[in-house]
């Protein structure tokens, strides 16, 4: 019955262990890459860098060991909506007045110009999509914990609690499988005596509370675990900080440090794109 | 680490986790009807705040933010969901959520003139504050910054949606922070006895 | 012996069908319960008791074999699993979790409130309720389940599903946790239901709450059931027993280990009263 089992096997994202070169790059590595690729793409939004970048996670996939159809099925779910807004764009856009009208009647009014700006948006989107799915594919969670306290180390010179966030997110990951089985336990629980989590037709509120014998417990029965964990954790003289040492030790190489430049260099190539309006350029050359 | 108690590093952790859980499996989503749905998925944030005080909900917020960016870009479900990839409307907003919550909570429990029942109207305050904040700058900073994205998206149209959605969460998230926070602190409120009728004569 | 009112053939169940986490947890099970029955399960953990539980009430539907309960076959599709639930109920584990209402006499309500009783009927059900849990109506209806100690709220979370009245009792683990005194309080209440003529199927590792209560035993290991007869029979097959990793009642134990140091003493004994008695007769004292 998948009825009761329907909660399980909650990820973030679909890791896809390879052991190639890229899933053993250093955790913070990964993040800060990822990161930064994201915030230049949006910063600037010009279609020469996006196929920069589309042909650039290309590449880093191959390196990675994952079909780049695999990645690609990844993202299938997100191209009708993105296609969408695209359309909605193209048909609705105002503003752009200046040259040429390719068709125009009703309330709508085509420029080759809407094209170039819901493609952009379009592509611009469904890059960021595969970046974030890259990163996903060749990053276990277990890692952004490691790479979440490296990254975040130079801010505890201003007295940022770094540690401290990267054991909230440990404890946020480890919790979420014990949560999914606590869920389905009361799932069950409470079916046996007749709760039916409002299936059918029904107001909100009626469906809210038809849900109340799940939530409620499900949020007390957290809350209690947590209140283990805290004795457990103290009983174990945890004490956090900057000398608590690690199980796992990640070493940051040569090939981080390659993989860092890379990222910067194409960064900043994508900001200079930007900036240096290289689609206007390529643009009035096309007209 | 006396700053940061390990209460509340754990409290932040599985409040997290829960916001994280709701929205990975749609049980943080209540639809009502033809495909539209209120969001819970800000309770988690709420209760840590009410509960730890304004960092840890910041930091379930920001979790939470986070979780909503990645899952925007990994497994959109609404036509205006690509544009949660960017920071700013699926982190920023959150941020504001505990703090907010919080402040209400702890300054309505200091109001001697409400009685005895003062801790429960705070938490019911507190509920509809951090929800309406989340509704108020999620669809605040979409109107500053992608009015026109597409025609429909117009100041018009994000005050239906702030009223239609935003005030049956901010309701929803009062009945659960109650639901959870009451019991858990030992706080009675209401009726103080079950529904039962009596069945004597 | 009247027909069945349980009837599994050769159930088959693979968790988590179809993905990468499945795993076998019934293989072929055939078992058939006659009404007023009282059974135990008992098996190492994995070995598919809490999943036959789940069954009969149909958390589960049947992946292989069949499951007839009731005269209701749960592997066809148009049977109303929430009717059938309400003649056979289930303890989960750990009960006190299930909890969710703010008053006692409304969480225990809940089940027959779900399926339309109300006013003095519904008063009525929940008094007799709490009554078989040995819950003083008067002093706890409304008590707040805050302030519950952790045996109280399981006989609350037990008197929820006994609310239903259901024909079937289905226990999985009643007594795992409690402190000695509410231990020997739950044992207490479910001799009590047997009284009343249910028919109870009980998944437990105490071996001693097998011989206090049961007459059939039912061992499972690795998702078969290996052993099916009554309880003295099985607990006299002590070698089997303990190749299965399992345990023997303390009384019973006692008795193999004297037997075994060469005393001539009967060894069908459950009971810390009939193995005084054996002792007795061994020692001569008693004839």
């Amino acid at each position: 019955m998948k009825d009761f089992e329907f909660l399980h096997n909650v990820t973030i994202g679909q890791y896809l262990p390879t052991g190639s070169v890229i899933h053993r790059l250093h955790p913070a590595t990964k993040m800060l890459a990822a990161g930064l690729l994201v915030t230049a793409l949006i910063i600037s939004a010009t279609v020469s860098g996006l196929l920069l970048v589309l042909v650039l996670t290309g590449v880093g996939l191959k390196m990675g060991r994952i079909p780049i159809g695999y990645a690609a099925r990844g993202i299938r779910s997100v191209v009708p909506i993105i296609i969408l807004v695209a359309v909605l764009q193209i048909l609705f856009a105002t503003g752009s007045d200046s040259g040429r009208v390719l068709w125009e009647g009703w309330i709508i009014k085509l420029t080759p110009r809407d094209f170039l700006v819901a493609g952009t948006t379009a592509l611009r989107l469904v890059v960021l999509v595969l970046v974030i799915t890259f990163f996903t594919l060749c990053t276990a969670s277990k890692e952004l914990t490691h790479g979440s306290e490296r990254l975040l180390r130079p801010l505890t010179r201003i007295g940022f609690p770094a540690h401290e966030l990267a054991m909230v997110i440990t404890v946020a990951l480890r919790f979420l499988p014990i949560l999914s089985v606590q869920a389905e336990h009361l799932v069950k629980a409470q079916a046996s005596r007749g709760a039916d989590f409002g299936k059918g037709r029904m107001g909100l509120f009626k469906r809210l509370y038809r849900m109340m014998p799940l939530l409620v417990p499900l949020f007390i029965a957290s809350l209690r675990r947590g209140e283990t964990l805290v004795l457990a954790m103290e009983a174990r003289c945890y004490t956090g900080g900057k000398d608590r040492t690690q199980l796992m030790r990640f070493q940051a190489g040569r090939t981080d440090i390659i993989a860092i430049c890379g990222t910067g260099l194409v960064v900043g190539l994508l900001l200079t794109m930007h900036y240096s309006r290289l689609d206007e350029i390529i643009w009035t050359w096309l007209n | 680490m006396e700053r940061f108690p390990l209460r509340k590093i754990v409290i932040a952790g599985i409040m997290s986790a829960v916001a994280i859980f709701l929205g990975a499996t749609g049980l943080g989503f209540i639809s009502w009807f033809a495909g539209v749905s209120i969001t819970i998925m800000m309770v988690p944030v709420i209760i840590a705040a009410v509960m730890e005080g304004p960092v840890v909900g910041m930091t379930v917020g920001f979790l939470f933010g986070l979780f909503s960016l990645i899952q925007a870009a990994v497994a959109p479900k609404s036509p205006l969901d690509p544009i949660f990839v960017y920071p700013w409307l699926s982190i920023l907003p959150r941020l504001f959520i505990g703090p907010v919550a919080w402040i209400v909570y702890s300054s309505v429990k200091r109001l001697n003139l409400l009685g005895r029942s003062r801790s429960v109207i705070a938490m019911v305050l507190a509920g509809v504050a951090g929800s309406l904040t989340n509704t108020i700058l999620v669809l605040g900073l979409l109107g500053v910054f992608y009015l026109g994205y597409t025609d429909w998206l117009t100041w018009p149209w994000i005050g239906s949606i702030a009223l239609a959605n935003g005030l049956p969460e901010a309701a929803a998230a009062a009945i659960l922070t109650v639901a959870v926070v009451a019991p858990w602190q030992g706080v009675e409120h209401g009726r103080r006895r079950s529904r039962l009728v009596d069945d004597k004569e | 012996m009247n027909d069945p009112i349980v009837e599994i053939r050769n159930l088959g169940h693979v968790y988590m069908a179809g993905t990468p986490f499945a795993r076998k947890s019934l293989d072929a099970v055939s078992l058939a319960v006659a009404e007023g029955e009282f059974i135990a399960l008992i098996g190492p953990t994995g070995s598919g008791k809490s999943t036959i539980l789940q069954h009969i009430n149909g958390i589960y539907t049947p992946q292989t074999g069949s499951v007839r309960v009731l005269g209701r076959d749960l592997g066809e599709p148009g049977t109303d699993l929430t009717l059938l639930r309400r003649e056979v109920g289930l303890v989960l584990q750990n009960p006190e979790q299930q909890v969710f209402e703010r008053y006692v006499g409304d969480d225990v309500s809940f089940g027959p409130r779900m399926s339309g009783m109300s006013g003095k009927e519904l008063t009525g059900r929940v008094r007799w309720a709490m009554d078989q849990v040995g819950l003083d109506f008067k002093t706890y209806k409304d008590r707040p389940t805050f302030a519950l100690s952790g045996g109280e709220r399981r006989k609350v979370g037990l008197a929820g599903v006994v609310a239903l009245k259901p024909r079937i009792l289905l226990l999985d683990e009643p007594t795992a946790g409690l402190d000695p005194a509410a231990h020997e309080e739950l044992l207490e209440c479910l001799a009590r239901l047997r009284l009343q003529g249910t028919t109870m199927i009980m998944a437990t590792h105490s071996m001693d709450d097998v011989a206090a209560l049961a007459e059939r035993v039912v061992v499972l290991d690795k998702g078969r059931a290996m052993l099916d007869g009554p309880v003295r029979e099985i607990f006299s097959r002590a070698d089997e027993i303990r190749s299965l990793g399992l345990e023997l009642p303390v009384a019973t134990a006692v008795v193999h280990e004297l037997f075994g140091r060469g005393i001539g003493i009967r060894r069908d004994v459950l009971t810390l009263t009939e193995a005084e008695d054996a002792i007795l007769v061994a020692l001569g004292v008693r004839i």
